[in-house]
């Protein structure tokens, strides 16, 4: 039913509908930030890939293929910017040019206001940054996004088996990484 | 016998077949091990869940549209056309790669040509069977004065042939006289000595 509405909204938006745009927005902003939330780790790098990907969304809705869900399209695309975020920041760090401010900043502004979540978030991060990024966004899916691994493999394009492999290698390493951060 | 950890790990990550699933689940409820263990495992992984991921600042969600919107509007930073841009970076590629094989080439040119004494000894007898010693000695001549003169290789010729003892050397190396070599270097004015010289300095002789 929802993916029937999902392409209600799109063909309406193809017609020119911008409020049909609004909609969509709605229903998949906040998986998109938590996704990217979780992968990146603080509040100012998600807010930047969620913007992208809603720009993405707005330019190419247009190239949509009906022959998928639109949730399966909109995860690819954030899980492939988050990706590639990691990679940026990782050359960037390499040739120094993730500035300290810029950091400390990044962990000061977040919509998160509780401590006691805040602190929960600080943990989850420590502990799947220690995760490679593939696995860690296997891990995500599975286990925040609540994805089926034949839905992950629709969106990575990887076979089921490869990602419950994948998913098994990155559960040990983050029950490993619990008992270490404790 | 697999250990509870893996068992655990292996069910949840999917890993086993329906009937394996199956005995897994009759497994925890007769084990209690198992069943702590599954649940110490279960615990920890929830621990890093937020109990509602709906609570936090909805207005950054409801001032993302605008956001978003903003960004939209906002003309591209880049002038750009992408077909613009990919036509100069071909440019700028096929230029760099146009440098970088002229400068190979320009090396090369410049590369310094090694020829061996045995080489030297061919072309300045060529019909002789002037030993190798008698060669190296020819070539300690210092070469920039003796051009200069003009006279060059009939002084060279004129004392070396007179440290040879064999009569047949000294027969074959006194031929060299009526080579065209002499003729030609005859006709030579000043400035074309001078310059065939230079193309001879950066010559290197390997002995």
């Amino acid at each position: 039913m929802t993916e029937k509405n999902d392409f209600i909204l799109v063909k309406d938006f193809l017609k020119g509908d911008e409020s049909a745009f609004n909609e969509l927005v709605n229903r998949y902003k906040k998986k998109i930030y938590w996704h990217a939330r979780r992968m990146l780790g603080n509040h100012m790098d998600a807010d930047e890939i969620t913007q992208e990907v809603l720009i993405v969304l707005y330019k190419k809705l247009n190239t949509f293929k009906f022959d998928s869900g639109l949730y399966t399209w909109i995860f690819r695309i954030t899980s492939t910017r988050s990706i590639n975020y990691i990679k940026k920041k990782k050359l960037k760090k390499i040739f120094s040019l993730d500035k300290d401010e810029f950091k400390n900043l990044n962990y000061k502004i977040d919509i998160v206001k509780n401590i006691e979540d805040k602190e929960k978030l600080e943990e989850l991060n420590n502990v799947l940054k220690k995760l490679p990024p593939r696995q860690r966004e296997v891990f995500i899916f599975r286990r925040f996004d609540q994805l089926s691994f034949d839905e992950i493999a629709k969106i990575t394009g990887k076979s089921i088996g490869s990602l419950k492999a994948s998913y098994h290698l990155a559960l040990k390493k983050v029950l490993k990484n619990i008992d270490d951060e404790k | 016998m697999m250990k509870n950890k893996d068992k655990i790990l292996k069910y949840l990550s999917g890993l086993m077949n329906k009937t394996e699933s199956e005995q897994f689940l009759n497994e925890i409820e007769k084990s209690e091990n198992l069943r702590k263990e599954y649940e110490k495992i279960t615990g920890k992984l929830k621990c890093l869940e937020l109990e509602n991921e709906n609570i936090f600042d909805e207005s950054y969600f409801i001032n993302l549209i605008p956001k978003v919107r903003n960004r939209l509007e906002e003309p591209s930073k880049s002038k750009l056309k992408p077909q613009t841009a990919y036509a100069i970076t071909l440019i700028l590629a096929i230029l760099i790669t146009s440098i970088l094989l002229i400068n190979k080439f320009n090396k090369q040119d410049n590369k310094v040509n090694f020829i061996t004494v045995n080489e030297i000894e061919t072309m300045l007898y060529p019909d002789s069977t002037l030993n190798e010693s008698l060669a190296g000695k020819l070539l300690t001549y210092d070469l920039e004065n003796d051009f200069k003169t003009k006279n060059l290789l009939t002084q060279l010729y004129t004392d070396q042939i007179s440290s040879i003892n064999d009569i047949n050397l000294q027969a074959s190396a006194i031929n060299l006289d009526n080579t065209d070599l002499f003729q030609i270097m005859d006709k030579l004015s000043e400035d074309e000595f001078k310059s065939m010289y230079k193309s001879i300095s950066s010559t290197k002789i390997l002995r």
